[in-house]
């Protein structure tokens, strides 16, 4: 297992009238190559948990492994830190506002530089990124500054995809998008997990994750309330009341249909295709 | 970036907490005014400075500031006072000689001089930290509007001057989460802002700058538009929700200082000396 949490506890500010526990005992696998949706309200603790992938922050107590990397509160200095950060990228919400540099390709380019790649193939992992994520030669010039929200959105995802990691993190990467965007974006990440990227992804579209992924965290208030597959969480009513999260469309949409004498395999709808499969299969066996 | 800056407000409720903003401004001033007296001999500024450093203490204490907290935001200052203790040795002096190297003379005064300044520092620094972490920042730019208010006779932008304060007092918090979260974003990226090269190490800083300026200049642009929006104008009269309030532990607050304070400025005047008075030879 890539990532492993054990027993892991953390405290901000601990000692202080601010003191405040943002996890509270997590355990929790995640495999390699899995597509994993972390959901919950705000303020459950869900970028705090991603933040310990990549060593942002440690654990108050208990352990956190990530590949051979070992994370825990004693460890006063990781061996090979920054090599963990080139093994799990991590996507901040909102990531346009990192980007600095003078042109889209330079600021792509720093990522790879860092990790002591010589410029030639910084340079080629950059534009290679930069593609992947839909921005076209002609802007790579271009001050990020100059270049429309949706676009420095890619631009600074690119930044992060230029390292190449074997985990990729993202924090709500599609808020703030729109439609035709968020859809391109989320095809990316899956086509970068079709390539064997591990992805942890934090997000409130519940379509999105009946879509795309195949493991789904809840958290709650600070704690690991369900792991399970997408379909699991969406079918079982009394825990989608429980944390408060509304179903995807096309879930309720089938759900209603079965209601009314319908008979749909629910564990077979992940999008509006097989949606629509499944109603024709309903209807010639009737 | 996560631990709590020095004097940074701490919501408890103590007796400090609830005074009126306007009476720790001039008390802070009174005190300050107080640390810098000058006494007739060397034994009795000691003696003073320890008196009103027993009554900081205690207004630490009902104010609930750690000792350590004062203590850790001293460790920087240790270069500072080893160069003071430097300077002083070096200037000539006049008085008794404290040790004599190869005809190079050290004298008390150099020694004691340096005392006082450490010594004050340390009482200025306290003082500052129990009206900064007993009062919100909002409290405080309302205190010091109301403390300047007759500056509005020779047409000094008082209303205005207190808004920039207290915008820019209320935005110290959100730009060290901004500095955080980009810090953190870049870390991702790979840059190390520990160690490293210097080169490496100006990189890593103009990654930060560069978008926190950036950020920063949106931000005041998006204010700016918002309370356009809003219909500000700077010189229209405004009202209050929470109005300051003047209670009688303020008025017995202000007596204790103002006793204080006539007391030391009479010690001062009258070349007062307890030890010749009880006839202690030091």
């Amino acid at each position: 297992m890539p990532i492993n949490f054990s027993h892991v506890y953390y405290t901000y500010l601990p000692k202080s009238p601010f003191e405040y526990t943002a996890l509270e005992n997590i355990n929790l696998g995640i495999k390699e190559g899995s597509f994993t949706a972390i959901i919950g309200h705000t303020g459950s603790g869900k970028s705090t948990l991603v933040q310990h992938i990549n060593a942002l922050l440690r654990p108050t107590s208990g352990e956190v492994t990530v590949g051979d990397f070992v994370i825990s509160s004693s460890t006063k200095k990781i061996k090979g830190l920054v090599n963990l950060k080139k093994y799990a990228g991590l996507v901040f919400q909102f990531p346009e506002y990192q980007l600095f540099e003078e042109t889209v390709l330079k600021d792509v380019a720093f990522g790879p530089k860092n990790f002591k790649e010589n410029n030639k193939v910084a340079f080629d992992k950059a534009k290679k990124a930069l593609l992947s994520v839909g921005i076209d030669e002609n802007l790579f010039d271009k001050s990020p500054f100059e270049l429309s929200g949706g676009q420095k959105r890619r631009v600074a995802i690119a930044g992060i995809i230029a390292l190449e990691p074997k985990i990729l993190v993202l924090d709500e990467p599609t808020a703030g998008l729109d439609p035709k965007g968020a859809k391109e974006m989320m095809n990316l990440f899956k086509q970068n997990n079709e390539n064997g990227t591990t992805i942890i992804m934090i997000t409130h579209d519940m379509n999105n994750v009946l879509t795309y992924c195949n493991q789904v965290v809840v958290m709650k208030k600070a704690r690991v309330e369900k792991v399970c597959t997408p379909i699991e969480l969406f079918k079982d009513d009394n825990i989608l009341h429980n944390v408060g999260l509304e179903e995807p469309h096309i879930i309720s949409f089938a759900k209603k249909l079965i209601k009314k004498g319908l008979n749909l395999n629910l564990n077979l709808i992940r999008d509006l295709n097989s949606l629509v499969d499944e109603i024709v299969k309903a209807r010639k066996n009737k | 970036m996560k631990e709590i800056a020095l004097g940074r407000y701490v919501p408890y409720n103590s007796l400090i907490h609830r005074l009126d903003p306007r009476l720790k401004i001039v008390a802070l001033i009174a005190f300050m005014v107080m640390i810098f007296f000058k006494f007739v001999s060397t034994a009795m500024n000691f003696l003073i400075y320890g008196i009103l450093a027993i009554v900081i203490y205690i207004m630490m204490r009902i104010a609930k500031i750690k000792l350590i907290t004062l203590f850790k935001s001293l460790k920087p200052m240790w270069l500072m006072i080893c160069f003071l203790l430097i300077i002083n040795i070096l200037i000539p002096s006049t008085g008794d000689v404290l040790v004599e190297i190869n005809g190079f003379k050290i004298y008390y005064n150099a020694i004691f001089n340096t005392l006082y300044i450490i010594i004050r520092l340390v009482l200025m620094l306290s003082l500052t930290m129990i009206l900064t972490s007993t009062t919100k920042p909002l409290d405080l730019t309302y205190g010091l509007e109301w403390l300047m208010t007759p500056l509005k006779l020779i047409r000094f932008p008082v209303h205005e001057i207190s808004m920039i304060i207290s915008l820019a007092l209320r935005f110290i918090p959100t730009l060290l989460e901004e500095t955080d979260r980009i810090m953190k974003a870049q870390s991702s990226r790979g840059v190390d802002f520990e160690d490293g090269k210097l080169k490496d190490k100006i990189k890593a800083i103009i990654s930060l700058i560069i978008p926190l300026f950036i950020s920063s200049i949106q931000r005041s642009e998006e204010l700016a538009n918002a309370m356009e929006a809003r219909g500000y104008d700077p010189s229209g009269k405004r009202t209050r929700y929470r109005k300051m309030k003047w209670c009688l532990r303020d008025t017995l607050s202000l007596g204790f200082i103002v006793i204080i304070l006539g007391g030391l400025i009479t010690l001062s005047i009258t070349s007062f000396d307890v030890f010749a008075l009880l006839g202690i030879e030091l």
